[in-house]
């Protein structure tokens, strides 16, 4: 189970932890939410429910107290009739001579009170009428002293007692009305010709002024109030009828039990809520009824209230979140995105800026620092080529000492020989060279100067190697305007002088062809030398390193490398050799007339 | 997309706007509704003696508290006429009565109009009865039984070859009819004379039938099947100052009088508080729930001039009237 739990919390972990930060927003509002309103509706209904119950216990408190009251006023006026007809009238007259005076006090007292009372009678204690009212004819076989009022009175002289109501049946009437009437029954000391003997008061109280006590009570619809004596006997119930017909039940006999106060008990499968008071003299109870449904019938309705109006806030609730969550998830989400395309390498630079300041802080930032990256790498980029370009510069600068020294080497141990045309001719020569070499800082130079300034060298060459080889030159006047990056025949020259012709006493010979090919311009560079494996052929376009230590140093595969960088991968060098045959190296350069070139060049400086 | 978003934020709130004034009217409806409207109900009884009725009316009255019913009481203006109680029936009806209780005055006559009506409107029969109508609800003690006690009370009056006279009026109910069955039953295998005394056309006054039948005939017993004649058959016996004993079936203030006084010797009365009340409680669920409702049979008692004030007794016999 624990794992399972366990289990369980590390997935909703997981897959929360994989969700958008908006989904994760709502759902978490929404639960705090779901979560917050349920507690405080549970704790508004439980608080509505008790607070209910009190106001009703409360309620049906001052109610019983109004009853108990009312009964109080009823009973105490028995008590006080009673009284008065004991104190007042009884003790003072002497049976003897004073009957009169007895039955015409009695009657004023009933007159008095005619509208509670039903009679007063006074019986000796054999149970013989001494004096009544308003009706003294005594039923005949009719045993008073078996009443149940009549014993207890004699049981316990010194108290008054109240019995149940019931048909009063003592006199002959001759109408056919029959009262209910609870009786006050107390032992009186009678005084007949000064001796004095036991006899028994009767008040008889009609039973409606009780039961007029009640109906206006129980005149509402919630729950009812009945009344009982200490033994639990009903005297007063709103559905007496029912209740002796059987079809109403009533927990009377244990509801005598209860103490004052505020108990539950479950009757016949009904919860109710009942409230007693006793009341005062009788040790009558009385006690109010409140079904629990009554209750529950308003709890229901709070709970349908409460339940719909916390359904509706949830709904308010949630869809705010949506809203809210989306306000915050969005942005972040788009700038999320633009940042994603960004890791795709998507260059064009437009990143999200939006939402709330700090998304919006982000959004700049990241902005910024993009154009950061951006700006470092075309300097980068720039820096890399300036690089290159003065490596290339250096390169082109390499030519110029040991050539130079050679050559004017050669110069000096003309004019030292007294050969001066020569040397004469070998300083033009060189001139033209470097004129052409610097070509005022230009790199690229039309095939014709290319040629020339090749001539100059073989011319320089030729003399110092003494006419070891031969020279031809045929060059297609078609491509002489053709534009060339400077440079590019000289390290071919060289490199068929060094390795091709210079051991061949008079037998090398170096022909350079010029011409068109497939709307490409060719310049072959041919000798006759020693040639090279196939090998080494390739292995000299690509290894830098083989700097030759006569000669300007420019090797083959610097000249490669220039005419990729200038004009594209597509072109470059060609090596064809064949040991002891000779090497053909064709150059090959797109066609691209001189002034067009020119001004890509620029334009290349430029950027 | 903005747009669309602030139409269903506004439908969002529109809805739960709609959704509370659904609530509140919801609540109000129930409030409204649960104090229940009372259904009409005519309760047509035959005779027009108030206090023969008056338990039977407390029963109504309780019922028509309990169960939400308005109810319509109608008396005749004569003892006995089947054309006045049909026409009351039918009044009733137009007038909108939801429900009828009848206690018929004639269970023949009574037989043609009940079965026509009772398809239309629920009618609970009290007390009497009509003759061969299938489907009706009858809620009465049941009378044969209530024949057979007093029968038995008279039977255990004590001495042997009594004359006991039956004064047969009111035969036209089957109620009546049926208690006089019980009481012949049981008194079948005495050896008393039993005497049928029978108003002829002539006698329009019970009392003075009586006295002269008192004065013509020498009697021990009379016994009277209902509360019209137990009245009457004690008024002629008290005024007549004769000794003969007195048994019968009913009980209104003026019979419980003469219990007490010992003019009438014992009585069988049925309950007709609860009689009124569960023909309510029937017919009100027979309307509103459409509940099929059973025949009830409802207690009878045997009280006496002893055991009337036992607290038991006293209660049924002597109403509180609420």
């Amino acid at each position: 189970m624990k794992s399972k739990i366990t289990d369980f919390l590390r997935k909703t972990g997981h897959y929360y932890r994989h969700k958008s930060i908006q989904f994760t927003l709502s759902i978490s509002f929404s639960f705090v939410a779901l979560f917050g309103m349920g507690f405080m509706g549970a704790t508004i209904y439980s608080r509505f429910v008790s607070s209910t119950k009190e106001l009703t216990v409360e309620n049906k408190g001052q109610l019983i107290d109004q009853v108990n009251m009312n009964l109080n006023t009823y009973l105490r006026n028995m008590m006080r009739i009673s009284n008065t007809m004991y104190y007042s009238v009884i003790k003072k007259v002497d049976l003897f001579q004073e009957t009169q005076t007895l039955e015409r006090e009695m009657n004023l007292l009933y007159e008095a009170n005619k509208d509670n009372l039903v009679s007063i009678v006074c019986f000796r204690g054999d149970g013989i009428i001494v004096a009544a009212t308003p009706i003294n004819n005594l039923k005949k076989d009719f045993h008073v002293i078996d009443q149940s009022w009549f014993i207890k009175a004699n049981e316990e002289i010194e108290n008054l007692h109240f019995s149940t109501p019931h048909v009063q049946n003592l006199f002959n009437d001759s109408s056919f009305n029959y009262h209910w009437v609870i009786s006050l029954s107390r032992v009186v000391e009678l005084t007949n010709n000064g001796n004095i003997s036991r006899g028994i008061l009767l008040v008889d109280m009609n039973f409606s002024g009780i039961e007029q006590i009640f109906t206006k009570i129980n005149s509402d619809d919630s729950g009812y109030v009945y009344l009982v004596d200490s033994n639990g006997e009903i005297i007063y119930h709103p559905k007496q009828n029912l209740i002796n017909s059987s079809l109403f039940h009533e927990n009377n006999a244990i509801a005598a039990t209860y103490e004052d106060g505020t108990h539950e008990e479950n009757f016949e499968d009904n919860l109710r809520m009942v409230t007693v008071r006793t009341v005062g003299y009788t040790g009558w109870k009385i006690i109010n009824v409140t079904p629990a449904n009554e209750f529950y019938m308003s709890f229901n309705q709070m709970r349908f209230f409460t339940g719909m109006i916390i359904a509706l806030t949830i709904l308010l609730i949630f869809f705010a979140n949506q809203f809210v969550s989306y306000l915050i998830g969005n942005p972040i989400k788009r700038l999320d995105d633009s940042v994603k395309d960004l890791e795709y390498g998507k260059l064009d630079l437009n990143i999200f800026i939006g939402g709330s300041d700090e998304i919006q802080h982000l959004g700049r930032t990241i902005t910024s620092v993009v154009l950061q990256m951006h700006r470092l790498m075309d300097e980068i980029v720039i820096e890399q080529e300036q690089k290159r370009k003065s490596e290339f510069d250096s390169l082109q600068a390499q030519i110029n000492p040991h050539f130079l020294y050679n050559t004017l080497d050669s110069i000096v141990w003309m004019v030292e020989s007294e050969q001066y045309q020569e040397a004469i001719s070998m300083v033009t020569a060189l001139a033209n060279l470097f004129r052409i070499s610097l070509s005022k800082g230009k790199n690229i130079i039309t095939i014709r100067e290319e040629i020339e300034h090749a001539q100059n060298y073989l011319y320089i060459q030729k003399i110092r190697y003494k006419n070891r080889f031969q020279i031809k030159i045929n060059i297609s006047p078609e491509i002489y305007e053709c534009s060339t990056i400077k440079l590019i025949v000289q390290p071919l020259l060289e490199n068929a002088i060094y390795h091709g012709v210079e051991f061949m006493d008079g037998d090398g010979e170096i022909t350079i062809k010029g011409y068109l090919k497939n709307n490409d311009v060719f310049i072959d560079v041919i000798d006759n030398g020693l040639g090279m494996p196939e090998e080494s052929a390739d292995l000299i376009l690509t290894d830098d390193t083989r700097v030759h230590k006569k000669g300007s140093g420019i090797g083959l595969s610097n000249v490669h490398q220039r005419i990729q960088l200038y004009f594209g991968k597509e072109y470059g060098l060609e090596i064809e050799s064949v040991l002891d045959e000779g090497t053909t190296i064709h150059i090959h350069l797109p066609r691209m007339l001189y002034n067009n070139a020119i001004r890509e060049d620029e334009n290349n400086e430029k950027e | 997309m903005k747009k669309n978003r602030k139409i269903i934020l506004l439908a969002i709130v529109f809805i739960s706007l709609l959704s509370l004034l659904f609530i509140s009217t919801y609540l109000y409806i129930n409030d409204s509704n649960s104090k229940e409207k009372t259904t009409k109900i005519s309760v047509i009884v035959y005779g027009n003696n108030s206090d023969r009725w008056a338990m039977l009316k407390q029963g109504l009255d309780q019922g028509a508290v309990d169960f939400g019913a308005e109810v319509n009481f109608v008396m005749m203006t004569v003892e006995d006429d089947a054309e006045e109680q049909k026409m009351l029936l039918e009044r009733e009806i137009e007038n909108g009565a939801k429900g009828i209780i009848l206690a018929a005055t004639n269970s023949k006559e009574m037989a043609q109009v009940v079965s026509e009506v009772s398809p239309i409107v629920p009618i609970i029969m009290v007390e009497t009865n009509v003759d061969d109508v299938d489907g009706l609800v009858y809620i009465s003690a049941d009378n044969y039984s209530m024949g057979l006690n007093i029968g038995r009370s008279v039977f255990l009056n004590g001495d042997e070859h009594r004359r006991v006279a039956v004064f047969m009026e009111n035969q036209q109910r089957n109620s009546v009819y049926d208690r006089y069955e019980g009481l012949m039953d049981s008194l079948r295998y005495s050896d008393f004379t039993i005497n049928s005394w029978k108003m002829g056309e002539d006698d329009n006054e019970p009392a003075i039938f009586l006295q002269k039948m008192l004065k013509e005939n020498l009697v021990d017993i009379i016994v009277a099947l209902e509360d019209k004649s137990l009245e009457a058959v004690a008024d002629a016996v008290e005024s007549s100052e004769s000794t003969v004993d007195v048994y019968g079936i009913g009980s209104t203030n003026k019979i419980v009088h003469y219990l007490d006084y010992g003019v009438i010797n014992s009585i069988v009365f049925q309950n007709e508080f609860n009689m009124g009340y569960l023909s309510i409680q029937e017919l009100i669920n027979d309307i509103k729930m459409n509940e099929n409702v059973l025949d009830t049979e409802i207690q009878f008692r045997t009280v006496n001039r002893e055991t009337m004030y036992l607290p038991n007794n006293q209660r049924l016999v002597f109403p509180i009237v609420q």
